[in-house]
């Protein structure tokens, strides 16, 4: 999976742990996440296109 | 957990930390029960107050668990379970063949650690990995 978190966040001048702060999660999740370690939960993925403020399939990019 | 929720958990761990501390202490130095057993419960309440000082110290308003660490902490939990069964079975075996004779208390001590380590071991494992897939 790949996403556009760390584009998105530099665009919204947020750092990984102020959005980590923002949807309720570890910072440790949005290191995982920017490397496409982690698959999010719809909730997780929900909040993240919230306050980035684009679609969640405009973040997040499954290859197969 | 919110913040003032969370400080007021880490306070109760603290403040019974501290509690079950003097009463290791009061115990030894009064000497009302065996040692060992007042050691044990002096020791738990110094352990009670590492985990809520560091807690405390912990500066993050970040939650301490998430979806992630939830996630991996069950099939951590899964995982330890199935080699602890897996181990009870061939320690069966072994016994009942007479190959391999242990205490009760010697049992007790294996799968103790068998439980404690292969779960700490699986959670350091997949939380380096960041999921369980």
């Amino acid at each position: 999976m790949r996403t556009r978190i760390k584009e998105l966040r530099a665009k919204h001048n947020l750092t990984q742990e102020e959005l980590a702060e923002k949807v309720g999660v570890r910072r440790e999740t949005i290191v995982f996440l920017e490397k496409g370690k982690y698959n999010p939960s719809l909730k997780l993925a929900y909040d993240i296109s919230y306050v980035l403020k684009e679609k969640i399939e405009d973040i997040f990019f499954f290859d197969d | 957990m919110n913040k003032p929720k969370r400080n007021l958990k880490n306070n109760l761990l603290l403040f019974a930390g501290i509690i079950v501390l003097l009463l290791g202490v009061v115990l030894i130095a009064l000497r009302i029960l065996d040692v060992k057993v007042s050691s044990f419960i002096l020791n738990v309440g110094l352990i009670l107050i590492i985990i809520g000082a560091f807690r405390k110290l912990k500066k993050k308003n970040l939650p301490e668990k998430d979806e992630r660490t939830k996630k991996i902490s069950s099939h951590a939990l899964s995982y330890s379970w199935l080699i602890t069964f897996l181990l009870i079975t061939v320690l069966f075996w072994l016994e009942f063949f007479n190959l391999f004779l242990l205490t009760t208390t010697q049992y007790y001590y294996v799968l103790f650690m068998t439980m404690i380590l292969s779960a700490s071991a699986f959670q350091w494992y997949y939380n380096k990995k960041g999921d369980v897939e």
